[in-house]
């Protein structure tokens, strides 16, 4: 009798009494839409949580985000009922061999297989996981999400870390319409024009009007931001000057030193918890968050976050890019002056903001000229004041 | 007695001083590039005058002075400088000249020709600065376009403006499934120190990420505010030579490769470019 309880014992024993599992059950698919902020939609894969409490039908962009808590043992079943083989690749999660998820050194999950994960969320920070099958392919069509293993307390970024009051998950990204339409012709994603720069799947109007991707901060809150790059461009955060910025990890590790920025690049692959807080009663703001691209070192797009902020910037170049307004600006680009064309007569000045969101208001005479000399050199989108529907881009030599 | 102690102070004097003077030789050299069923020009520093693909990799230790003589078999002169010097030496076509660098702390340094075009074209390796008896790689890592090669083969400027790269290497091999880039190898076992230094060294950002482990970044030739940080994924800018630390805490067989995916490429083909693979050992 007292062998059985012995032995009893030591079963139990054998595992760490805190450690829990955490199970999931994902489907890989290849059948899914997705809504571009233009309105047109293309065909998407992904990964879908099946079985699971808030399960949804349609395939997500990016795929669900996944928790653990540091510590779990995380137990991933995926089922593939898609026509290709797919694999799951845990990003900074350091995963052994076998679960690693890279065709040529690991496993591969074939049409109609399952295959079950097994490893231990051992830091707690940002991470992804993504398909490593033809990656360039399978990650532009879809097959990536979030990975957010959170400290034993809910309120702190790891185990003795800072706390925080909120938080917020940032998942940069790119799509490429022409290859998403019609995946065996579209080519690289080399094809600028036809690219969509993406947070959490959304972009411009579409990202800043969906209300989870919408930063609530208070004066004496301290807000995380879990910012996270699975893009193939640099993801540039720029914090708006009232906000104070702090970042405490990168890559699901604790930095040696926090540091105050209101700058944040993350490279492809890259992770960052931020704690954002102001000292302003009433702030409203945005975070400007550029692409650039990593192989010509260029400007590609900006979207913009909202912190209590509900009106989208806008800057009708941007809606240039899919309805045309009329509005045209030369020489372009410019050296001293620009004349725009397209502006009623009573309008005396326009807006101006640059890539990094500083806005300067600039008089415009009646010819339709603006002195655009002390501007520095770089990219701008111009709108006129009070008006919410002419806007235009061109860049300052 | 006395003479013995003497030349024993003596013999070691020597050695001490020569312990801080090296002397060493490469080529600055043309040739050609076959990845991919293509040909592509390029010019490297080689090892002897014969062209090969192998890029010359330069050693010392912390504290060395390294007298580093460069034979220039290309029909121009080229100006090649170092990280860790403000002098450059302008190599005559069919000359020579010697480039002296007195070397400090460990890490990697760029050695390259000072003229950018010539830069991307090739002329860029790495002078690792290292105790001798540690596990040192140098990944060496670059971003072909061939008409932009092309372009340069034939003297003229290349419109980098329109600069779309198909060809990415690491130590000048892309990586292939059936055929893995042997330069992009690192063999080690649990625990051991292993130094890998990333070096980009022609027109192109890069983000190296390892699978299966974190690394200490230790060491970079710019300013670089993620020294001391614990990373799988991390920029290497255009010109920059991070020196990285990896600790291995598992077993196992592990790509590294630039997770901005286009690099992981050949002509397209994924997987290829630039990836290398850990093989771990219990
Ligand atoms: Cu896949
Ligand atoms: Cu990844």
């Amino acid at each position: 009798m007292r062998l059985i309880v012995i032995l009893i014992l030591a079963a139990f024993w054998s595992e760490p009494i805190l450690a829990q599992r955490v199970e999931y059950t994902l489907n890989m698919r290849m059948d899914g839409r997705h809504e571009l902020f233009t309105g047109d939609s293309t065909h998407i894969w992904g990964f879908i949580e099946i079985g699971g409490f808030g399960s949804e039908e349609k395939l997500l962009l990016p795929s669900p985000t996944l928790t653990a808590t540091v510590g779990d043992s995380v137990i991933v079943k995926v089922v593939n009922v898609s026509d290709e083989g797919h694999t799951i690749h845990w990003h900074g999660l350091d995963v052994d061999q076998e679960n690693d998820g890279v065709p040529h050194t690991s496993d591969f999950v074939l049409t109609g297989d399952t295959f079950t994960y097994r490893f231990k969320a051992t830091h707690a920070g940002n991470f992804i996981y993504h398909c490593h099958v033809t990656t360039t392919l399978h990650l532009m069509m879809g097959m990536y999400g979030s990975f957010i293993v959170y400290s034993n307390q809910p309120d702190e970024i790891y185990p003795g870390g800072p706390r925080f009051d909120r938080q917020y998950d940032f998942l940069g990204s790119e799509l490429d319409k022409a290859l998403n339409d019609d995946f065996m012709t579209g080519g690289m994603p080399y094809s600028d024009e036809k690219r969509h720069f993406l947070l959490n799947g959304l972009q411009k109007q579409q990202l800043y009007e969906a209300s989870k991707n919408r930063i609530e901060l208070h004066k004496g809150e301290r807000v995380l931001l879990r910012l996270i790059n699975i893009g193939f461009d640099v993801n540039d955060y720029h914090f708006p000057e009232a906000v104070q910025a702090i970042v405490y990890t990168s890559d699901g590790r604790p930095l040696p030193e926090p540091f105050e920025t209101v700058n944040l690049q993350l490279y492809p692959g890259e992770r960052y918890s931020v704690i954002i807080e102001t000292d302003e009663d009433d702030f409203k703001g945005n975070i400007v968050v550029n692409y650039l691209k990593m192989y010509r070192l260029q400007y590609a797009e900006t979207n913009h976050i909202g912190i209590n902020n509900d009106v989208y910037p806008v800057y009708i170049g941007e809606q240039a890019d899919s309805r045309n307004t009329g509005l045209h600006i030369f020489p372009n680009p410019a050296i001293n002056r620009i004349t725009v064309q397209g502006l009623s007569q009573d309008v005396r000045s326009v807006q101006v903001f640059d890539t990094k969101g500083a806005q300067y208001l600039l008089p415009i005479n009646k010819a339709g000229e603006v002195d655009v000399s002390r501007l520095k050199s770089g990219f701008y989108l111009m709108r006129a004041s009070g008006s919410s529907s002419l806007s235009g881009k061109f860049i300052k030599r | 007695m006395r003479v013995f102690i003497l030349s024993l102070i003596l013999f070691f004097s020597f050695s001490a001083l020569r312990s801080q003077v090296k002397y060493d030789t490469a080529y600055l050299n043309s040739g050609y590039l076959h990845i991919d069923h293509e040909d592509i020009p390029l010019a490297l520093f080689t090892e002897s005058s014969r062209f090969d693909t192998v890029d010359r990799v330069f050693h010392a230790s912390p504290g060395e002075t390294l007298h580093l003589t460069l034979y220039n078999l290309l029909d121009f002169d080229v100006e090649v400088g170092c990280d860790l010097i403000t002098e450059t030496v302008i190599v005559p076509a069919g000359g020579n000249r010697t480039l002296t660098i007195t070397t400090q702390d460990p890490g990697g340094y760029g050695v390259y020709a000072q003229n950018d075009e010539l830069k991307y074209y090739g002329l860029s390796t790495v002078l690792r600065v290292a105790k001798e008896n540690q596990h040192n790689y140098v990944w060496n890592l670059r971003a072909f376009d061939k008409e932009a090669n092309r372009r340069i083969s034939e003297g003229n400027t290349p419109d980098f403006d329109a600069f779309t790269p198909l060809i990415f290497t690491l130590n000048t091999e892309a990586f292939h499934v059936n055929q893995m880039n042997m330069r992009g190898m690192v063999n080690g076992n649990v625990n051991d120190s292993i130094y890998i230094t990333f070096a980009g060294s022609n027109i192109m950002h890069h983000a190296p990420h390892f699978h299966g482990y974190h690394v200490e970044i230790i060491h970079s030739n710019m300013e670089n505010h993620m020294i001391g940080w614990s990373k799988d994924s991390f920029p290497l800018k255009r010109d920059e030579i991070i020196t990285v630390l990896l600790v291995p805490h598992q077993p196992g067989t592990f790509p590294v490769h630039d997770h901005n995916l286009i690099s992981s490429t050949t002509n397209g083909n994924y997987p290829g470019g630039i990836m290398g693979m850990l093989h771990i050992m219990p």
